[in-house]
């Protein structure tokens, strides 16, 4: 999607409904990347991710989310778990695309059970605990990626 | 014990090997702490002060006294007898190794007119004429050494006021040092107790994250592999494979809550004056009636606002039912009653199952009890346990009646 079509920082909706479809890429899936360092858990989200009718790209830690989203600009919403080995933890990973990448949503995911979760998040960050119900996590996608 | 004569102060055959650090360095750990704990004792360099004032002595010290050594811990010296803390002397030239033997104070006030000391090693050794030693006997009656002062010329030591004065510093010193090694076991204890929760903060963090994860992953790729739609015998293994694995997911939040309550110093609230309980109630009751053999009748009726931590509540209600459907009589209803009034709240979960043994019964709620069942489904016997401490940490109980008609547990939640 063109970048110049996003509402930044707004607290609404991501990337202004007006501008799908207006262009060539109107029959391309949005992009959900999916940051999870279990292979088996990614696999599995991947697949809840395209059943969800996106395409879907896998990174198994934030360093390789990052390079992917540095090569890219077609993704709309990262999908990222929150306990990864690497440099980065989920957490700082979300925070990271909202300052680099602001357009971009971002849902986190975690087994922990996080104190006070919504605070660690930037802005529209939106969180599930582990185990997350494929349906309700579709559904956000829906919603984010609209 | 020491003692004083000008002209052989540095003669070292006198039995006087101290002061030396090649000497404190021998000494045992133990030895070497209780020098340091009489140098705590900010009292002692008063008490060694006033001792030579009111006696006229020219030398105090304080000394631990064991079988092998006499250590110098505290030393007033006021006659170069070259003493200092840390300091040996050979506990054989000491008149102090006597005093422990037999625990008795040893009072000389001029040793060549006195009878028992006149020809004794200890005042020749050490060419002193008076002599002082009160033992410091700890308030668990062991022996640590003496309070004791000497010096080359006589002096009135055989007076009641001396002796008691001797007697209240002795005991002083005793009580100092005693609490002093409360104090460190104390310390001690805190630290072990801090280790104690830092393990438990570990071990919790090793079964909710550790344990689950692997789970997790077991439970992604069977869901990978039941959505490529495979074939009948691979479905049900995979189904298979998820059941398990959830019901080990059970098990590990069932330690989970046995950690954090039990080891943990009770179970940690969410407590809501207005806690959305119905919706949590019936929630978990329409989960557990889709797996139900046994009818689920529920009443519930919530007039008054709970002050409680919902979803812990619910969790009692879940562990109940449950329970009930694992011992209700086949096709027999489970009734379930949740009310309110100003007292509080109630739940009650009634089956029409085989009455429970009243000495079962008085065992149910304790943790890793498991009657005498051995279907391969038990759990692990936490899980009334972990609802009557939810129920306690509420400042309620779950009690449970059961007679030939029906078993009926029931949870009291009283109102804040």
């Amino acid at each position: 999607m063109p970048p110049q079509s996003v509402k930044t920082g707004s607290g609404l909706g991501p990337w202004d409904v007006s501008c799908r479809g207006a262009d060539m890429e109107k029959q391309k899936r949005p992009v959900v990347l999916v940051v999870e360092d279990e292979p088996l858990v990614l696999m599995d989200a991947l697949d809840l991710v395209t059943g969800a009718g996106f395409e879907a790209i896998g990174a198994k830690n934030a360093d390789e989310a990052i390079r992917i989203l540095e090569n890219r600009n077609d993704i709309r919403v990262v999908f990222t778990d929150v306990n990864m080995p690497g440099s980065m933890d989920g957490i700082k990973l979300a925070h990271a695309v909202r300052n680099r990448w602001p357009p971009i949503e971002i849902i986190v995911t975690s087994g922990l059970n996080l104190a006070n979760v919504q605070e660690l998040l930037p802005e529209r960050g939106v969180f599930f605990p582990k185990p997350y119900t494929p349906a309700e996590v579709a559904s956000a996608l829906h919603r984010l990626a609209a | 014990m020491m003692t004083y004569r000008e002209e052989t102060l540095e003669n070292a055959d006198r039995g006087m090997t101290s002061t030396n650090l090649s000497s404190v360095s021998n000494f045992d750990a133990a030895l070497t702490a209780d020098v340091a704990a009489i140098s705590r004792i900010d009292a002692v360099a008063s008490i060694l002060e006033i001792v030579c004032r009111t006696t006229g002595m020219g030398f105090a010290a304080v000394a631990r006294v064991t079988k092998e050594r006499w250590v110098a811990c505290a030393v007033r010296d006021e006659i170069a007898f070259g003493l200092l803390p840390g300091g040996e002397l050979d506990v054989k030239t000491t008149i102090c190794d006597e005093i422990r033997d037999n625990g008795r104070a040893v009072i000389i006030d001029h040793v060549a007119q006195d009878e028992h000391f006149r020809d004794h090693h200890t005042p020749r050794l050490y060419g002193l004429q008076s002599y002082i030693s009160m033992p410091i006997i700890l308030p668990d009656g062991a022996f640590f050494g003496t309070l004791c002062a000497i010096d080359p010329r006589p002096a009135r030591l055989n007076r009641p006021e001396v002796i008691g004065m001797f007697k209240n510093f002795a005991q002083l010193i005793a009580f100092h040092l005693d609490a002093q090694a409360r104090a460190a076991k104390q310390d001690a204890a805190l630290l072990d107790a801090q280790e104690a929760a830092k393990l438990r903060e570990q071990f919790v963090a090793i079964l909710a994250h550790d344990l689950r994860n692997p789970l997790a992953s077991i439970d992604a790729g069977v869901n990978v592999i039941l959505r490529r739609k495979p074939d009948e015998k691979t479905r049900s293994i995979g189904e298979q494979i998820q059941k398990s694995t959830r019901r080990m997911v059970v098990l590990i939040d069932d330690i989970l809550d046995f950690a954090r309550g039990r080891l943990g110093g009770g179970f940690m609230l969410e407590r809501n004056p207005n806690a959305p309980l119905l919706d949590h109630l019936e929630q978990v009751i329409g989960e557990l009636r889709d797996l139900s053999e046994n009818p689920i009748e529920a009443r519930i009726n919530l007039a008054h606002p709970v002050n409680c931590d919902p979803k812990r509540v619910a969790q009692i209600a879940s562990n109940l039912v449950a329970n009930a459907m694992k011992h209700g009589a086949s096709g027999r209803p489970i009734r379930v009653r949740a009310s309110t009034d100003e007292k509080g709240f109630e739940l009650t979960v009634v089956n029409e199952g085989d009455p429970i043994d009243e000495i079962v019964a008085q065992q149910l709620f304790r943790p890793f009890f498991r009657g005498n069942g051995r279907s391969a489904n038990q759990g692990l016997g936490l899980g009334l346990y972990i609802a009557s401490e939810i129920a306690h940490a509420h400042g309620g109980k779950i009690e449970v009646a059961s007679s030939k008609e029906e078993t009926r547990f029931t949870l009291h939640i009283p109102a804040a």
